[in-house]
């Protein structure tokens, strides 16, 4: 994504190189197969459009993540939606507590996935259908295909080699060697070789880990395509992943490393970031530069982020001490707040007592977080931090599904008769319990369109 | 939850009016139910208000259209016009002067910002000025106005605007509206304001006239006295005189001899600046500077020199302190205005602060238990706020080459925030703009202010590389065009607002 990215953006009299090394583990299934709605016109412009990704990509529709048995008690679906109506003025949220109502009754992208339907989200802002927003389900194989053979048609020098290693490293400059023996020097590297971190960890910049688990990665056959959505369960052990690209099903089982079931154990992932992204003349992207478990779709939100970060600060100067500062200061926002929504997640009361729920909840608790859960316990305020990756209403939806209620609600709701907001929300669910029924089940609908877009190609 | 509702305030007092005390009174009277808290407002016509914030930034169409009060209505009872930026002068270099215009500079094509274009359109048009794709620059220096066109194709729709009216005039019409709506309106002066001995919370305030109010909340609208925050409650000040310097002003209006100009003027003088804020039928002027390195008999004959047309009346002294309070809400009282903090109104943003303490307070309504959890928000945001406007404003003395003075000496050479440098160095290397996500001033503002005041990218964007220059030229000198035709078709400003809200009345 980044090499296709950087041809995209930069004039031919920038050369670009592509070195593929065998013997870097690929770890492009902890990305967790699954983009959020801001990823569609960034894939856009890398040539990845919906009708390739569905013809070409294997993809299929995600809603968001179900999450099953979270804690006793905590299933709930956390799905993409188009920011909440408002009622008379005031904020949804205020309406809700005010009448008890459950969110997940007026959010039609939550009841379309729990019906395991879908359909795309018209224009039309009078249908509640216009609120749902998507994004995509995906094997990581495949994509890695389609950008492999997109880069294959650009001016990218690609090279191959057994080992990837740095050579030198002069004043922050550093030098790599392919296979131990041949130098490619450049202006910037750019390190994408995962939790290897084969470049980046060699400069300077030190992983601050935070802990470590053990992800099992399986795939099989789907006789049709799966949920609009993705699935996550938990269990004693820790929890596990299921993503239903087109017929196909993954499963991703996190545990902790010392979960003594071998029939659970797969490979260690240290999770964390290094404490500069960019280092030298060195920017690592992707798990090279973080490792987030894939609770959300976080990890191609934040790939997605570096990716653009990268292409608003290309360096104009051997130095690039600005851009870097800059680059930096972003990267370690963006992750610090993307970590805060797994948090809410994993640290919770009540966690099962095995070796993965107390080290997921244990550490250093965030202030910002804590900030978070106070204003939502007290009266339903979402604290805003600087450009943070989840919106407003994610992290209602994943407030809500916690069980965490606000207190309180804003005086301005109490405007509106108590009996009038009850209507209007009555009004609401009803709209989308009789529109549910009307949309098509997702594998249906998948076909349908892969249908249409093969006739429409061939015109 | 109707148990909560029997928790919320009851008895709101507001001390001081002005400005921030009727802003504050017009807007909780609009927004609450009804009945659901009695408002008082109490102000002394013998404590006169200081009338600084004249000049506003576009926000302020938003809270006017959230108490429902009609544009033209309002105009009419300010003897408001119409305001497309402001003009600064002498400000980089002296003898130069740049249009900091409200609105974008041309279009974004490709997701790749105008203003990099621009900047590789200037590699072979080194005459070419950004303002030249500014709609409001444009229509600005024609003196011209139209209302922006809701329609995103129209070249129209980039048009954005504010207004510059008698501050005065507007809290004597935002009191009207707030009587109407309930508020009670208490002549007098406070001698008095009492506290709980054990929390410290505020609990009345006696009058002069020997009546006594008990109240669950309090706002301190008393300006620089800040008589509540500050002399009862004690909350100490963030003081930012470092980075901004002056600390005085003299305010004079005089009478408008020219045309009616749609922009404010902000001229930078030997040890501060001189504005210029055209209303219907008078210009307000006002001389701020630093009183360390300028006396006020120079500071007076240098704002009388430079008026446009005879004085009416004297000048009259203000004296401030730049910063802001460390918490603007404590216990039960809410600082509003100048009792809360001051920022010079170099972009015209005093209203501005205003309306985003009241519009925060809104959003976070306490109970009347006032928790902290709320107050604490609340005071997160505005502290932020504060910041944001802040490093905005010092970047104008930053940036610049003056040396003829000692004030623009240390002002140029002084330590600014890490923030406001990470910033500039980021815009030198390649005309790069960062943004805050909830940040008052966009993109176009700071690239309207760190071009107007000569700094230079010294290279432009690589991503722009792989576009033709050609194309660039084409495509700028097609937006220069389509924008040239929609002002000539507009009507002078004067023209619009006899049409749309002329006063009628005279000096």
């Amino acid at each position: 994504m980044a090499t296709l990215s950087l041809v995209n953006a930069l004039g031919s009299d920038h050369h670009i190189a592509q070195v593929n090394a065998s013997a870097t583990p690929p770890a492009d299934d902890i990305y967790g197969g699954a983009t959020s709605p801001e990823s569609y016109n960034f894939l856009r412009g890398l040539g990845l459009d919906e009708p390739l990704l569905m013809l070409e990509g294997r993809a299929s529709f995600s809603l968001g993540t179900h999450f099953r048995r979270w804690r006793p008690g905590q299933t709930w679906h956390q799905c993409h939606h188009a920011p909440f109506p408002t009622i008379d003025g005031t904020p949804l949220i205020h309406h809700l507590t005010r009448s008890r109502t459950p969110l997940s009754e007026v959010l039609i992208s939550a009841q379309a996935a729990l019906a395991g339907r879908f359909a795309h989200p018209p224009a039309d802002p009078a249908t509640p259908l216009a609120l749902a927003e998507y994004g995509y389900q995906f094997d990581p194989l495949d994509w890695v295909r389609l950008l492999d053979a997109r880069i294959e048609t650009t001016r990218v020098e690609r090279l191959k080699a057994e080992t990837i290693t740095v050579q030198s490293q002069v004043a922050g400059r550093t030098v790599l060697a392919l296979d131990d023996d041949i130098a490619l020097e450049a202006d910037l590297i750019i390190d994408a070789t995962g939790p290897a971190r084969t470049v980046i960890s060699q400069t300077g910049s030190h992983f601050i880990a935070d802990r470590t688990v053990n992800a099992r990665i399986s795939r099989q056959a789907a006789t049709q395509t799966g949920q609009p959505g993705r699935v996550i369960e938990a269990s004693e052990e820790g929890w596990t992943l299921k993503v239903f690209p087109q017929e196909t099903e993954l499963s991703l089982a996190i545990t902790s490393p010392a979960e003594p079931n071998e029939t659970l154990k797969g490979f260690d992932v240290e999770l964390g970031r290094v404490s500069e992204a960019w280092q030298g003349n060195c920017i690592a992207i992707g798990h090279a530069a973080w490792t987030i478990e894939p609770l959300s779709p976080a990890p191609m939100m934040l790939l997605q982020r570096d990716i653009e970060r990268l292409l608003e600060l290309i360096p104009t100067t051997a130095e690039a001490n600005t851009e870097r500062r800059e680059y930096n200061r972003r990267f370690r926002d963006d992750v610090d707040h993307a970590g805060l929504f797994h948090e809410a997640l994993l640290r919770q009361e009540g966690a099962m007592n095995s070796a993965y729920w107390k080290s997921a909840a244990g550490g250093e608790p965030s202030e910002k977080l804590a900030r978070k859960l106070r204003q939502y316990g007290h009266r339903g305020i979402v604290p805003r931090y600087d450009l943070e990756p989840f919106n407003n209403e994610d992290w209602i939806i994943l407030l809500e599904g916690l069980g965490k209620t606000p207190q309180d609600y804003d005086r301005q709701a109490d405007r509106l008769p108590e009996a009038e907001t009850q209507n209007q929300l009555r009004q609401m669910k009803a709209t989308i319990d009789n529109l549910i029924p009307r949309m098509p089940p997702h594998h249906i609908y998948v076909a349908k369109l892969k249908q249409y877009l093969e006739k429409k190609r061939h015109v | 939850m109707s148990e909560t509702n029997s928790q919320s305030p009851k008895r709101i007092i507001i001390v001081g009016g002005g400005s921030a005390g009727w802003m504050t009174a017009a807007a909780l009277s609009s927004v609450l139910p009804e009945n659901a808290a009695r408002i008082c407002l109490v102000e002394s016509e013998q404590i006169g208000t200081i009338g600084v914030g004249e000049a506003t930034i576009p926000d302020i169409i938003n809270f006017n259209a959230m108490l429902g009060i009609p544009e033209a209505e309002f105009l009419k009872a300010t003897n408001g016009t119409f305001k497309l930026g402001i003009q600064f002068v002498n400000w980089g270099r002296q003898g130069e002067s740049y249009m900091h215009p409200f609105g974008q500079h041309g279009v974004d094509m490709n997701g790749i910002d105008f203003h990099q274009y621009w900047l590789k359109y200037r590699q072979d048009h080194p005459d070419s000025s950004i303002e030249d794709f500014s709609l409001s620059a444009i229509a600005a220096q024609g003196g011209k106005f139209a209302m922006p066109d809701p329609n995103p194709r129209s070249v129209l729709s980039q048009l954005r605007y504010a207004y510059h009216f008698d501050a005065t005039a507007y809290a004597r019409y935002l009191r009207g509206f707030a009587e109407q709506r309930g508020v009670r309106r208490i002549e007098g002066k406070v001698t008095h304001i009492g506290q709980h001995p054990e929390t410290g919370f505020i609990t009345h305030i006696d009058l002069e006239s020997g009546e006594s109010l008990d109240g669950d909340l309090f706002f301190d609208c008393t300006g620089f006295r800040g008589m509540l925050i500050s002399q009862t409650l004690g909350v100490s000040f963030q003081d930012w005189s470092h980075w901004l310097p002056c600390d005085t002003a003299q305010a004079i209006a005089c009478e408008r001899t020219g045309e009616i100009l749609p922009y404010t003027i902000s001229t930078a003088k030997q040890a501060g600046w001189q504005w210029r804020i055209p209303t219907q039928h008078r210009t307000g002027n006002g001389h701020i500077y630093s009183s360390k390195l300028l006396s006020d008999d120079e500071a007076i004959d240098s704002l009388l020199q430079d008026l446009d047309g005879p004085a009416l009346g004297s000048p009259r002294k203000i004296r401030f302190q730049t910063g802001h309070r460390t918490k603007l809400w404590e216990k039960n009282c809410v600082a509003i205005g100048l009792s809360g903090g001051f920022l010079e109104p170099l972009e015209s943003t005093s209203l501005f602060l205003i309306q985003e303490g009241i519009s925060k307070f809104i959003s976070l309504y306490p109970t009347a238990a006032m928790p902290a959890v709320v107050s604490d928000e609340y005071n997160r945001q505005l502290v932020k706020k504060f910041e944001q406007v802040r490093d905005f404003i010092i970047l104008h003395y930053k940036a610049t080459e003056r040396d003829d003075s000692e004030f623009w000496n240390y002002t140029r050479t002084m330590d600014i925030p890490d923030s406001l440098s990470a910033r500039m160095e980021l815009f030198q290397e390649a005309g790069r703009i960062f943004r805050y996500e909830d940040e008052l001033f966009a993109k176009p503002n700071w690239i309207a202010v760190l071009l107007g005041q000569n700094i230079a990218p010294k290279s432009v964007d690589p991503i722009i590389g792989a576009v033709g220059a050609a194309d660039i030229t084409r495509s700028l000198q097609s937006m220069r065009s389509a924008m040239q035709g929609a002002v000539a078709k507009m009507q002078t400003h004067r023209a619009f607002l006899e049409h749309y809200a002329w006063s009628g009345e005279t000096v």
